[in-house]
């Protein structure tokens, strides 16, 4: 661990394995409950900071994803920069299967990180906006509370609603 | 609102299923019950609607030059002018009426439909239409409907959408006009008919045609001009306040006619920039304050010259129209013209308003 210094002061986050990750105080004010404990406690600077509800990958990934944005911010606001922007978010997404994408929304709520949990729901949004209704209920696990002859009659009410939907692989 | 799910939380799961689009909304209503009375909730298309405006389209009505000048509503992404489908193509079957002169507002459209004299609401993303009651009461026997005027917003106050339905008519049996105004409320699927105290103040004005109106914040206002003895024209800015159903005669800052246009801040602006044979417009734009003043917002380049302007395209451009039809971008700073690629059979044949996809219910329950 090392001292922090008058340049680039140093803060710890420790995941819920115990793993510990020592970022740059810019990139640690990102979260938004390490910002707001930090208000509260404006001398802690020293001890890791426990965040008990994002595991390793999580928090590996989110400390990666603001060290990006940062450095998108600090270059200027061209919408050149902000495609970039958009095309690092696409990328990231992409490499998070339904689970994981599930865990880093869990995460960024509990870390308070609008920007990040407003862009993941997104993702998920687009994810299942083609799907159908069965793979809906999988990726979330919601029970079907509904008897056939219901569930029936509202879909021929809707019937429109159904066509072009992607088929079920997954 | 509890939702049953596997371990994510409820809060959360609104949260994502408010950015989808409708028609996946609609389909996901068989996911389960507790989803169906989610989304049937008044608040959460509400919720859904600001978020939707974020993602709108513009939408233009022309005859199509590329494509044999055949009626379109056409929509394009706002934000990057990419064209995205035609509405025409979905209209209710039962419309008769080829070219119609709407009223759109939070993705639902008010269409008179001139050859039955019905009125349909009709949101194209539900698919959903209501046709309107007839509403003769007050109405002599015999007459000939000369003119039909429509007004069309939401009351933010009651939640309502109002459509307000002026007509002008001739009494073949007295031998007099006579101007019938009539408001119908989504709520109570009813129309209301003024009384003449409440009208007479400006039954001799002439409610210019639709092309000019606009509703902004839970009011709508439409032109009105007076024949004074000199033989000039006096214009005003007629206001109906959805909420107390109520007119109000405004003052106009320009001598001429002007284009009603909403802001994208939510106050109501007059451009005067249409082109008119004899008179010299000022290409000023006004806009209406909260204390009911006209102040004036800016200036565009004088030796402009362009048929028509249609609002601004995120903040420093302008949409114009020119002599042969076109729909173009005009940048204000750098005084420059970029195409969109539309191009009207004619000038004076297009008109541009902004779409969002809509939630909200229209069909009877």
């Amino acid at each position: 661990m090392s001292a922090a210094t008058a340049k680039t002061k140093k803060i710890v986050l420790r995941a819920d394995d115990n793993h510990e990750f020592e970022v740059d105080e810019a990139i640690a004010m990102e979260f938004g409950t390490v910002r707001t404990f930090f208000e509260d406690n404006p001398d802690a600077t020293e001890e890791p900071i426990p965040l008990l509800n994002v595991s390793s990958k999580c928090l590996s990934t989110i400390i990666e994803y603001c060290k990006s944005h940062l450095a998108f911010r600090a270059r200027d606001s061209s919408s050149s920069v902000e495609d970039e922007a958009k095309a690092y978010d696409v990328e990231l997404v992409k490499a998070l299967d339904n689970e994981s994408l599930k865990e880093m929304i869990l995460a960024a709520n509990y870390l308070n990180m609008k920007d990040l949990l407003d862009m993941l729901n997104q993702a998920v949004a687009d994810r299942i906006k083609n799907k159908s209704v069965e793979y809906v209920r999988r990726f979330f696990g919601i029970e079907n509370d509904y008897s056939p002859e219901e569930e029936a009659e509202v879909r021929a009410q809707n019937e429109w609603a159904f066509e072009g939907v992607d088929p079920d692989d997954d | 609102m509890a939702m049953r799910n596997g371990d994510w939380p409820a809060d959360m799961l609104t949260e994502i299923v408010l950015k989808l689009p409708v028609k996946s909304i609609i389909r996901f209503k068989c996911v389960s019950k507790t989803w169906c009375d989610l989304f049937k909730n008044p608040s959460f298309a509400s919720q859904h609607l600001s978020l939707s405006k974020k993602n709108n389209y513009l939408l233009v009505d022309y005859h199509d030059s590329n494509n044999e000048d055949k009626v379109v509503m056409h929509l394009f992404v706002y934000q990057t002018l990419v064209s995205y489908h035609d509405l025409h193509q979905q209209l209710p079957n039962h419309f008769t009426d080829m070219h119609i002169s709407f009223c759109v507002y939070n993705g639902l459209f008010c269409l008179p439909d001139r050859i039955t004299s019905r009125i349909t609401l009709w949101n194209p993303a539900t698919r959903e239409f209501r046709i309107l009651p007839e509403c003769n009461q007050n109405i002599p026997p015999k007459v000939e409907n000369c003119r039909h005027i429509l007004g069309f917003g939401l009351d933010p106050l009651s939640d309502d959408y109002k459509v307000i339905y002026i007509r002008t008519y001739v009494d073949r049996e007295k031998k007099r006009r006579g101007r019938h105004h009539a408001i119908y409320r989504m709520s109570t699927d009813a129309w209301r008919v003024l009384e003449e105290d409440d009208v007479r103040f400006f039954k001799d004005l002439h409610i210019c045609p639709n092309y000019s109106n606009a509703c902004v914040n839970g009011v709508y206002y439409w032109q009105v001009s007076k024949l004074l003895h000199s033989g000039l024209l006096d214009y005003k800015v007629l206001a109906f306040h959805l909420g107390t159903e109520v007119f109000q005669l405004i003052q106009s800052p320009l001598s001429g006619h002007g284009k009603l246009l909403p802001l994208q801040d939510d106050r109501i602006s007059i451009w005067d920039t249409e082109r008119i044979e004899r008179s010299e417009r000022s290409n000023e734009i006004w806009v209406l304050n909260d204390e009911g003043h006209w102040t004036k917002l800016l200036k565009i380049d004088p030796l402009l010259k362009v048929e028509r302007m249609f609002g601004f395209w995120k903040n420093s451009k302008v949409f114009v129209e020119s002599e042969s039809g076109q729909l173009l971008l005009y940048d204000l700073d750098s005084k420059e013209f970029s195409d969109v690629g539309i191009k009207a059979s004619e000038a004076g044949d297009l008109d541009v308003y902004t779409y969002e996809e809509s939630l909200v219910a229209i069909g009877r329950e």
